[in-house]
């Protein structure tokens, strides 16, 4: 009996937010996230055949694929460690330099973001204004912009699809930034700046020490749809009642399939040839009689 | 956001990816703005942090906080 091993992730789901990981709907029978939701119907709506919704899934398979390549390049270090990562990069870039900006009156922020501050008194206080962002560009800075007689960066716009949020189209909204500049930056500088950013007397920067290993790759894979392909599903086969892993599952009618529709066999070549380039282990098949769900 | 803003605009560099450092002369534009306001040295310290290359900027007298200068510089 092959040893079933479910890997679970939820490394993506961080990045869709909160609002697709809550368990809000129901399906079949048991309470679902919105994301999980919209990937469920997808498969069911492939295994009967639809077109679009195979090729939708063997995107994914090959997304899990390549990820598990990165993986495999990362070696040593453990894959939580790799989302950690991943995920601290995004929440530290645009940061560096928005005090300066604010100090600088290159960049203000809008009411809206100055409420969720509160009272200089209150201790949320210093932790809102340590993540305190700038919202809009000054009209100075455009009108700077427009002066140098550089013509706007194609590759940002591309990127940027909203236009350019100066202060003077959205007044209103940056309304409060003035009058409650001196406090925040004043609390901004001394949390943000070079004293805030030394460690206190006293305080070790290195309190556990150089840790003793870096310990062995943890069991909890973070591939970006492993916790949705791995998941067991029970399948008939040969007369049997049998627990697969989804993606074994979906691949063993795929290839019923195939063979007679041209089409599903087309969609289904690609991720075949790269599977064989790549020589990836196979997604392990849990054949495990015992498992009940 | 207003990071890709200033990068359209090429105030902000684009070859840094984690950090976002600005252009000279926008720093001297902002400064040249200031009129009597002056900065402490921490604040002045944040904000040669955010630019590209400080050596190429013209501080203002008053500017204390120079940073290292470039490689082989005195």
């Amino acid at each position: 009996m092959a040893r079933s091993r479910v890997r679970v992730d939820r490394g993506i789901y961080l990045r869709w937010g909160d609002a697709v990981e809550k368990k809000v709907h129901q399906f079949k029978g048991r309470q679902v996230s919105t994301a999980d939701a919209v990937l469920l119907k997808v498969y069911d709506r492939a295994l009967a055949g639809d077109k679009k919704s195979i090729r939708q899934m063997v995107k994914m398979a090959r997304a899990n694929m390549k990820e598990r390549q990165e993986y495999e390049r990362f070696g040593p270090c453990t894959p939580v460690k790799v989302v950690e990562r991943r995920w601290r990069a995004c929440l530290r870039e645009e940061r560096t330099a928005d005090p300066a900006l604010l100090l600088l009156g290159i960049a203000v922020v809008e009411n809206a973001a100055l409420e969720r501050l509160g009272d200089p008194a209150d201790p949320e206080f210093d932790a809102c204004a340590v993540s305190l962002r700038p919202t809009h560009i000054a009209d100075w800075v455009a009108e700077y912009a427009l002066s140098r007689g550089n013509p706007p960066d194609a590759h940002y716009f591309r990127q940027n699809v909203r236009s350019i949020r100066t202060l003077s189209e959205d007044s209103a909204n940056c309304s409060k930034w003035q009058g409650m500049k001196g406090k925040v930056l004043e609390r901004m500088v001394a949390l943000r700046g070079p004293a805030g950013a030394r460690f206190a007397s006293g305080t070790c920067g290195n309190p556990h020490g150089r840790p003793r290993t870096r310990g062995k790759p943890s069991e909890i894979l973070y591939y970006p749809f492993d916790g949705f392909f791995m998941e067991p599903v029970p399948i008939e086969h040969g007369g049997m009642r049998k627990w697969l892993s989804r993606l074994d599952a979906l691949m063993l009618m795929l290839s019923r399939k195939a063979i007679n529709d041209e089409e599903i066999a087309e969609i289904m070549t690609p991720l075949i040839i790269e599977y064989k380039k790549a020589n990836v282990e196979q997604p392990l098949i849990i054949f495990d009689e015992t498992y009940k769900g | 956001m207003v990071r890709l803003d200033l990068q359209s605009m090429r105030l902000a560099s684009r070859r840094a990816t984690r950090r976002t450092l600005l252009v000279p002369d926008l720093i001297e534009a902002a400064l040249a703005r200031l009129g009597d306001r002056r900065f402490t040295p921490e604040e002045q310290a944040i904000i040669l942090r955010a630019v590209s290359d400080p050596s190429v900027v013209q501080w203002p007298d008053w500017w204390e906080v120079r940073g290292r200068g470039k490689k082989g510089e005195t």
